[in-house]
């Protein structure tokens, strides 16, 4: 199609016999195709082989077989297909990383519905709860990724356009708040409607998770969230084999690979063995509170009863499961 | 048994050994009805913290404290005493009689230094009742299971509490490349 041929469809002109439908452009031939390098490449190679009628496969997809490539959704895999998929990422964070990653799976728990209260009147920015955040879960340090932002607000107001992010010293300072910003788990999660693939979904304990697998890197959910909670990895992510923790969950912690969304997931891996998240643990003033929404007994439980507490972006519709109380 | 005393089984651990017998706390009534069966609280042990702890071994076994109100300038010379109004000193709180140990407003009760929330929920109740469920204080370990609590002294000063000031990590790094905007 020539160079006029293309000037013309731009600006329609009426009453002009229409061109035949064109086919589709490269970009948009590649919208369509998985963003994750392996799927991209095994997808590239498959194309070169359909074009020669039927030739070998094999070329140039060394990085995923058939069966990384044809397997099913993570939800509808039965056991034996996790405990494999499970051993096979173990064994390819050995070859990468050369740390010996314990991966799990965990269910989640009957009767369970996770949540957060975060005391604003005790939070004094110290940004504890977010390198622990980092540490424990795997998250790029080079470029740096975060899923806890701390915002210094002006007392009195919740202006968060005006938030400050990179204060710095002694904390906290004179007339300032602080409001520790993550993912808030939404009941009701836009990212989770925006996805076109399904690779991110609220479990039945109202964590929302991303495969990272499946993930194409549309970057949509990201627009969709209004928490800014999604983040993406823009490059390979980069941390030390030493830094590495080698407690990961396949919904959680695991390594990720390059052009995939991830978030905070109130630290699945370790919520569903009864632990607490990694930010509870560190935050040094007992501002974070995490507990089951369902038990009437919980201290996020006695906390929503009695205390006054705000909701992030409330008129949004969102329902988050993330908390922020005054005392 | 019932699901509350399960709960209820609160033992004062230290780091390994427990200086102390398991000693429930004060107002384990005031706890919600149906407590979780899920949940086993632990208070953390305040004194293997506590520099001079025991105190009459290490000093006042010999040394009687004198309870006079006066200017500390040979011992506890660096402790400034700022609780409130100044109408506060040591026998308010420290059991002369019993070094080792904190007393009651009415003198009549010997408390536990690991069970300062005894101590201060005399006076602080509201605190002392959010506390006691979960809803003030640092706790760690698990949401059920086995829940670490802290006692007040364990993050205040009970000689002059002020608000803590900590240091600030490093504020997040912000690639160039992927936020332009980005103050």
């Amino acid at each position: 199609m020539s160079t006029d041929d293309k000037s013309k469809r731009r600006l329609p002109v009426i009453d002009q016999p229409t061109t035949s439908t064109p086919p589709p452009s490269k970009d948009e031939q590649e919208a369509i195709v998985r963003a994750q390098t392996g799927r991209r490449a095994f997808l590239t190679a498959m194309g070169a082989a359909a074009a020669v009628a039927g030739g070998a496969i094999a070329t140039g997809a060394a990085s995923m077989s058939w069966e990384d490539f044809f397997r099913q959704h993570y939800l509808r895999l039965d056991d034996d297909a996790r405990r494999a998929l499970l051993a096979q990422l173990e064994a390819r964070t050995l070859a990468e990383h050369g740390v010996e990653a314990n991966i799990r799976a965990p269910a989640a728990l009957e009767g369970v519905e996770y949540a957060y209260a975060l005391n604003l009147d005790a939070c004094t920015g110290c940004r504890q709860c977010e390198y622990a955040c980092a540490a424990e879960n795997n998250t790029s340090r080079d470029p740096q990724m975060h899923y806890i932002h701390v915002l210094q607000l002006d007392a009195g107001t919740f202006d968060l356009d005006d938030a400050e992010q990179q204060y710095e010293g002694t904390v906290p300072k004179r007339a300032h708040v602080y409001m520790p910003v993550s993912c808030q788990q939404c009941a009701n999660p836009p990212c989770v409607r925006a996805c076109p693939v399904n690779a991110t979904w609220r479990e039945p304990d109202g964590i929302v998770v991303v495969d990272y697998d499946w993930c194409i890197g549309c970057r949509y959910c990201e627009a969709a969230c209004p928490y800014g909670a999604r983040h993406f990895n823009f490059a390979e992510p980069s941390i030390a084999p030493s830094e590495i923790n080698p407690d990961q969950g396949y919904l959680s912690n695991r390594i990720r690979p390059q052009g995939v969304m991830e978030k905070c997931h109130f630290c699945l891996h370790r919520v569903r063995e009864g632990r607490l998240p990694a930010c509870q643990e560190a935050c040094p003033v007992g501002a974070r509170h995490f507990g089951n929404l369902l038990d009437p007994t919980s201290d996020v439980r006695r906390i929503l009863d009695t205390k006054r507490v705000y909701v992030l972006r409330e008129e949004l519709g969102t329902m988050p499961r993330f908390f922020y109380f005054f005392d | 048994m019932c699901s509350r005393c399960v709960a209820l089984v609160v033992l004062v651990v230290a780091l390994g050994c427990a200086r102390e017998t398991p000693h429930p706390i004060s107002n384990t009534d005031a706890l919600p009805d149906g407590a979780a069966a899920d949940r086993v609280i632990e208070l953390v042990a305040r004194t293997p913290y506590l520099a001079t702890y025991p105190c009459g071994a290490q000093c006042h076994d010999e040394r009687v404290p004198d309870p006079t109100r006066r200017e500390l300038v040979t011992f506890h010379a660096a402790r400034r005493i700022a609780h409130g109004p100044a109408i506060h000193w040591c026998d308010d709180c420290h059991s002369i009689t019993e070094p080792d140990h904190l007393v009651s407003l009415d003198g009549q009760n010997a408390i536990s230094f690991d069970h300062s929330d005894e101590l201060c929920g005399q006076c602080h109740g509201e605190r002392h009742a959010d506390w006691s469920e979960g809803m003030h204080g640092l706790s760690t370990g698990g949401w059920r299971g086995t829940v670490r609590r802290r006692t007040c002294t364990a993050c205040h000063d009970p000689h002059a509490p002020e608000h803590i000031q900590l240091e600030a990590l490093a504020p997040p790094r912000l690639d160039p490349r992927l936020a332009p905007e980005a103050r």
